[in-house]
C-alpha cells in the first residue's frame, strides 16, 4: 500500500496569526521501504506525518492513499484498516493491560474475541513480549516495551501504512535499535509502508530513504 | 463496553463520586416529592376542615346579636320558602336565636326573657369565655338546645320561677287590634341553671320560641343567625350568591348598590370570617413555593454539575478520547461510549436514590437525569469538535 503527497500545505490558525506549517511538499511513497523524516523542531515533520494519518486535511494539495484522497476515504475508517501511527510518549491507554491495549483496535473491528486473543498473542510474541507481560499495566513497563506494545497494537490493527513520530525519542540506545529494527523488519519483510519521523541520526542511517525537511518543505 | 467495565474496576472512584452524587439529588427530589405531596394533603385538608363563619350583622358588621330581622332572613339559609336565590346549599351548622318577652310567669308579671336558642354560642352572655357555667340536671346536655322538647334553663338561684314541679310556666301576649289580643301559654321542664350570664333571661330551644311566636300569630324576629361554610371550596360561588340577599360589612355602613332593587337602606350585611382559612392558606402555599423553588434549584444544579462533572472527566481523559480517536473510533462512537458510562452510573444511583420513595416522583427523577445527560453531552460535543492535529499538538 503506498501513499502520495500532493503539492501538500498545511496553516494552522492561530489566535493571531497563520502559520503556514507545510509548505507545497510532494513525494510518493512506496511499499516495502523505510523512510526517515528529519529536521529541526518546528519544521513541519510531525504536521506533515499527522496529515498523513488522516488527523486534518490539508489546506492545499492532496494526500493520496492507497489511490483514494484522504479528502474521499471516511477517515475513521482509513485509522482503523489503512494508516496506523506510533507516538513518542506510546500512547496507551493507562487502565487498560498490555493485552488489553494490542486487543484494543480489534475490539473496533468487531474481530471475534477468541480470535482476537490469539492474534494478540502473535504480534506480542513478534515485537518479543512474553506472555508474563499480558497482564501488566503500562505504569509498570519500561520506555521500550511501553513502545512494542504499542508496535504490536499497530501490527494487530494490520495497517499496511505505519506511520511513527519519534518513536525512539525516550529511549535508550539498545532500545532505539530494536524498535527501528522491528520497525524496518515490518517494511522489509512484511511490505509495510514504515514513515519514521526523527530528530536521531542513527535511526535515520537504518532507513532505506532520508528525507530532510526545513520551513515546511523538503530540502 | 468491555473496556468501559474494566475501567470501573480499576478506577472506580469517579464512577463512585457520580454515583452518590446521583443518589443524592435522587433522594433529595423524592423528599421534596414527598413533603410536597404532604402539605398538598395538609392544604387540602385545611381547606375540608377550618370552619369558614359567616353571620349576618347591621351594615357596619358590628350589631349581630339584637338583628330583629324578620324570618324570611332565616328562610334563606334554610331553604324553607320558596324564594329566588338560597343559601342552604352552602351553608350547615346554622345557629339562630329568638327571644319574646313573656307576659308573665307563673302567674305573676315577669319582665322575663325567653331566649330560644339552637347552641350555647348563640348568645354570647351563655358562652364559658364570658364567665358562664351550665349545671345541668341528670340525663341533660347541651344537645337539648337543637332539639324539640319543652325544656329550659333558668339562672341559678331564681327558685321564683320553678312553679313548685320543676317547671316554669309562661305566658305570652300579642295585640293585633284594639280588640283583638291573641294569647298562648307553655310550661317547660327545668332541665338546668347557670351561673353568671343575664339573671332576667331564660334559655330554651329555638323551636319552642318559634312555636310561640307561630301560635300568637306573630312574624317570627331574628336576634342572630350564623352558620358554618359546608364547602370551603365553594367561598367564592358563595361570596357571589349572598351578594342578591346581603351586602357586604363596611366601616361606615353606608347605601351600596344592592343587587335588582337599586340604592336600598335594607339594613342587613353578612359577615364571612375566612381569616383563618386564609392565614393558614397562605402559610401553607408559601410552603408550598418555597418547595418548589428548592425542586427548580435542584434541577439547576443537576445541569450545572451534569456539564461540570461531565466536563472535568473528559479533560481529565482527553487523551483517551485522542487516542480513541487515532485508532480509528467515530466520533459518534466515543460519544455514546462516554454517555453509556456515565449515565450507567446516574441511572444506578437513580436506582438506589429512587428506591427511597419507591419511584413516586418518576418524571421528576426522569428530568433529573435527562438535565445531567444535556450538561454531559454538551461537555463532550465542546471535545469531540476539536481538532484532533490541533488536540495531538497541544497534548506534546
Amino acid at each position: 500500500m503506498s501513499i502520495s503527497l500532493k503539492n501538500v500545505s498545511y496553516n494552522y490558525k492561530g489566535k493571531y496569526q497563520t502559520v503556514r506549517a507545510v509548505d507545497g511538499v510532494s513525494y510518493d511513497f512506496e511499499a516495502g521501504k523505510c523512510y526517515a523524516i528529519i529536521g529541526k523542531s518546528g519544521s513541519g515533520k510531525t504536521t506533515l506525518l499527522s496529515l498523513m494519518a488522516g488527523l486534518d486535511l490539508p489546506t492545499e494539495g492532496e494526500i493520496i492513499v492507497d489511490g483514494k484522497s484522504t479528502k474521499d476515504w471516511d477517515r475513521n475508517r482509513m485509522r482503523r484498516e489503512a494508516v496506523s501511527v506510533i507516538y513518542q510518549n506510546y500512547n496507551l491507554f493507562p487502565l487498560l493491560t498490555v493485552q488489553e491495549n494490542i486487543q484494543y483496535p480489534l475490539d473496533l473491528k468487531k474481530v471475534p474475541k477468541k480470535e482476537a486473543e490469539a492474534l494478540g498473542r502473535k504480534v506480542r510474541e513478534r515485537v518479543d513480549l512474553s506472555e508474563n507481560y499480558d497482564k501488566r499495566m503500562p505504569a509498570h513497563l519500561s520506555g521500550g516495551e511501553q513502545q512494542r506494545v504499542a508496535i504490536a497494537r499497530t501490527l494487530a490493527q494490520g495497517c499496511k501504512i505505519i506511520l511513527a513520530d519519534e518513536p525512539t525519542g525516550n529511549l535508550d540506545s539498545t532500545n532505539t535499535r530494536n524498535i527501528v529494527d522491528i520497525l524496518c523488519t515490518l517494511a522489509h519483510d512484511d511490505g509495510c509502508t514504515v514513515i519514521i519521523v526523527t530528530h536521531d541520526p542513527s535511526v535515520a542511517e537504518q532507513a532505506d530513504t532520508v528525507l530532510q525537511m526545513k520551513d515546511g518543505a523538503w530540502i | 463496553m468491555f473496556f468501559t467495565i474494566k475501567r470501573f474496576k480499576r478506577a472506580p472512584l469517579p464512577a463512585v463520586a457520580v454515583l452518590l452524587f446521583s443518589a443524592v439529588i435522587s433522594v433529595i427530589i423524592c423528599a421534596l416529592h414527598a413533603s410536597n405531596e404532604a402539605e398538598m394533603r395538609n392544604y387540602e385538608e385545611v381547606y375540608r376542615t377550618v370552619p369558614v363563619e359567616v353571620s349576618v350583622t347591621g351594615l357596619t358588621g358590628t350589631k349581630s346579636n339584637d338583628l330583629e330581622a324578620p324570618e324570611w332572613v332565616l328562610d334563606i339559609f334554610t331553604g324553607e320558602k320558596n324564594l329566588p336565590v338560597l343559601l342552604d346549599g352552602y351553608v350547615k351548622d346554622i345557629q339562630v336565636m329568638s327571644s319574646h318577652i313573656a307576659y308573665s310567669v307563673n302567674g305573676t308579671d315577669s319582665g322575663v326573657i325567653l331566649h330560644g336558642i339552637t347552641s350555647r354560642s348563640c348568645d354570647q352572655l351563655l358562652r364559658p369565655e364570658n364567665g358562664c357555667d351550665i349545671l345541668w340536671f341528670e340525663g341533660y346536655d347541651e344537645t337539648v338546645f337543637g332539639g324539640e322538647e319543652m325544656i329550659c334553663i333558668i339562672p341559678e338561684g331564681k327558685s321564683a320561677l320553678d312553679n313548685g314541679n320543676g317547671e316554669v310556666v309562661l305566658n305570652f301576649k300579642h295585640t293585633v287590634s284594639q280588640t283583638e289580643i291573641n294569647e298562648f301559654q307553655c310550661t317547660l321542664k327545668i332541665v338546668g341553671t347557670y351561673i353568671g350570664g343575664d339573671k332576667s333571661s331564660i334559655y330554651c330551644p329555638f323551636t319552642v320560641v318559634d312555636r310561640i311566636y307561630g301560635a300568637l300569630g306573630e312574624g317570627l324576629i331574628i336576634d342572630t343567625l350564623s352558620a358554618t361554610l359546608a364547602d370551603n371550596e365553594r367561598l367564592q360561588e358563595f361570596r357571589n350568591i349572598m351578594k342578591y340577599w346581603f351586602l357586604e360589612p363596611t366601616p361606615l355602613g353606608q347605601q351600596v348598590y344592592w343587587g335588582r332593587m337599586g340604592y336600598s337602606y335594607y339594613p342587613y350585611a353578612l359577615d364571612i370570617d375566612d381569616s383563618i382559612l386564609q392565614k393558614t392558606a397562605d402559610i401553607l402555599q408559601n410552603s408550598i413555593r418555597i418547595n418548589r423553588i428548592c425542586t427548580a434549584i435542584i434541577f439547576v444544579i443537576s445541569a450545572v454539575a451534569g456539564f461540570l462533572i461531565g466536563f472535568l472527566m473528559i479533560r481529565n481523559r482527553k487523551r483517551d478520547i485522542a487516542l480513541m480517536r487515532i485508532l480509528g473510533k467515530s466520533n459518534v462512537a466515543v460519544y455514546w461510549s462516554f454517555v453509556l458510562e456515565q449515565m450507567s452510573c446516574i441511572i444506578l444511583g437513580i436506582i438506589a436514590g429512587g428506591a427511597y420513595n419507591l419511584w413516586r416522583p418518576i418524571n421528576r427523577i426522569a428530568i433529573f437525569a435527562m438535565i445531567y445527560y444535556i450538561g454531559l453531552s454538551a461537555a463532550l460535543a465542546i471535545f469531540l469538535r476539536k481538532n484532533l492535529l490541533t488536540t495531538i499538538k497541544e497534548d506534546e
